[in-house]
């Protein structure tokens, strides 16, 4: 089977401390506002009255994300100007040669990848950091997480490795673009069953 | 709301304005007999005049909208799957319909044999333009467009604001006076027109009732919405109705444009919830 490089996030092991957002920004020298990868904050619960005894019902969780490299990358099929591209090895770039800056991958991508850079006028996301795979390291946000939430590798052996969990709150239905990445959710995270959750740091992540 | 969505608010009003009028226009030259005989070469000439200037203003608007506008060329690059391709191939060839049509001199009804062939291929680019246009935002990723509102809103915006800018053109462009006494098939026909824009709003405003996530979200644009779509369909309901505007000519004139600008300003705040209600957590 081919292989295709997927992220693993563990929610568990995710301290919010974003120094894998903010390495990312430093290697590629991103803008502020520009965001390969973004780090969410949720929130929920309340304190809920059980047999005459208070009980916290509150959890809160990070969500590390970036570009999926989806299997079905909307964002190349809606893109124009066949900017993007997705490589025989699986990981879907942007052409700044082709780019015309017309956000409509932006509004796609259920994930918010497409990123707009106002200094080039063009579209620009995470592209695995393919100079570094090309080099035998590893993507800068994997190396630089101090908790060891993050992992990448071929998507299929993460999956064996770790399950198949796809959809968490804030992330859309899977089945739409097939993302290639794996998930551990937080221990928390079904709780957002029961309580409405909240991206509190929606500011921070579309325009900080 | 940013820069970039107001030069989407404008390019596709304005386009569709201008597809509009060329369709409406059209359908009444072929369809009513009535008003072909008021519709002078000189009146065509005026109205298809104006749709190029839509379409050229559109387009210099549409450039705002990109980062790097010196990649234009390239976006028809992908033509067998992204509808924004599409757009841009039926907008230009819409743009060429209308300059030939106007550069042709076939305006003349004497020479109905080329204006079939001019109008065929205009309306099925207009058509083609239209749809295009609404595929475009029918992305599956996006429940809030991917549904039947947007065809319908950007199909509607196009007639309805063609047929009240036609209504509007024929006391500004006819050399002749639409008075009710003068025996002209203009005044007849006016009313015609209104009536169908008249529907088209009715259905419009049914069809808006129906988007409850964007009044919970922005009622106040929202009652504005509601309020400039049912003045304007109570204005032409009072011009459609013989008999309850028994006033001159200018007075008829002053109340259709009246009714056009509110309807303008109606689908403007329409077509900006339409981009605010692009909405993900």
């Amino acid at each position: 089977m081919k292989k295709q490089p997927a992220f693993y996030f563990d929610a568990n092991a995710c301290s919010g401390c974003k120094t894998c957002q903010v390495a990312c920004k430093d290697k590629h020298d991103l803008d502020a506002g520009v965001h390969w990868r973004r780090v969410y904050e949720i929130t929920g619960g309340e304190w809920e009255k059980q047999d005459g005894l208070w009980v916290s019902g509150i959890y809160a969780y990070n969500l590390s994300m970036s570009c999926n490299h989806c299997e079905e990358p909307i964002c190349m099929f809606v893109c124009p100007t066949r900017a993007i591209v997705k490589r025989d090895d699986g990981i879907v770039l942007i052409d700044q040669n082709k780019c015309m800056g017309c956000h409509l991958c932006a509004w796609a991508c259920p994930y918010d990848a497409p990123q707009f850079d106002s200094n080039s006028g063009r579209m620009n996301k995470c592209h695995f950091c393919y100079d570094y795979l090309d080099r035998g390291k590893r993507p800068v946000c994997v190396d630089s997480c101090p908790m060891r939430a993050l992992d990448f590798g071929d998507y299929q052996e993460l999956k064996d490795r770790y399950g198949d969990q796809g959809s968490i709150f804030p992330l859309p239905d899977p089945g739409i673009t097939r993302p290639k990445f794996v998930i551990n959710p937080h221990h928390q995270h079904e709780m957002t069953g029961r309580y409405d959750p909240e991206v509190t740091n929606m500011e921070e992540v579309k325009n900080g | 709301m940013d820069k970039n969505i107001w030069s989407l608010v404008v390019f596709s009003l304005l386009t569709q304005a201008g597809a509009g009028i060329f369709l409406v226009h059209e359908l009444c030259f072929w369809l009513f007999p009535l008003l072909q005989q008021d519709q002078t070469p000189a009146h065509t000439k005026k109205v298809l005049f104006l749709v190029l200037a839509l379409l050229l203003i559109a387009l210099a608007v549409s450039f705002l909208h990109l980062g790097y506008p010196l990649h234009f060329l390239h976006a028809v690059n992908h033509l067998g799957r992204s509808w924004l391709s599409r757009e841009v191939l039926a907008f230009s060839l819409f743009l060429l319909v209308v300059a030939l049509f106007l550069l042709s001199g076939k305006t003349n009804p004497g020479e109905l044999k080329y204006r079939a062939w001019l109008t065929t291929a205009g309306v099925l680019t207009g058509l083609f333009l239209l749809y295009s246009m609404s595929r475009l935002y029918m992305i599956e990723t996006i429940p809030a467009w991917d549904s039947w509102y947007t065809p319908f809103s950007f199909f509607s915006s196009a007639l309805l604001l063609g047929a009240l800018a036609i209504l509007v053109s024929f006391p500004m462009f006819s050399q002749q006076d639409a008075s009710p006494d003068n025996g002209s098939g203009l005044f007849p026909g006016m009313r015609i027109l209104a009536g169908f824009a008249t529907i088209i709003l009715l259905a419009g405003i049914v069809a808006f009732l129906t988007r409850s996530q964007v009044f919970q979200n922005h009622p106040v644009l929202s009652w504005l919405r509601l309020a400039q779509a049912s003045g304007a369909c109570i204005m032409l309901v009072l011009f459609v109705i013989p008999g309850i505007l028994k006033t001159g000519f200018s007075f008829i004139s002053w109340w259709c444009g009246i009714s056009f600008v509110l309807t303008l300003t109606g689908e403007i705040t329409g077509r900006v919830l339409f981009f605010l209600s692009f909405d993900r957590p």
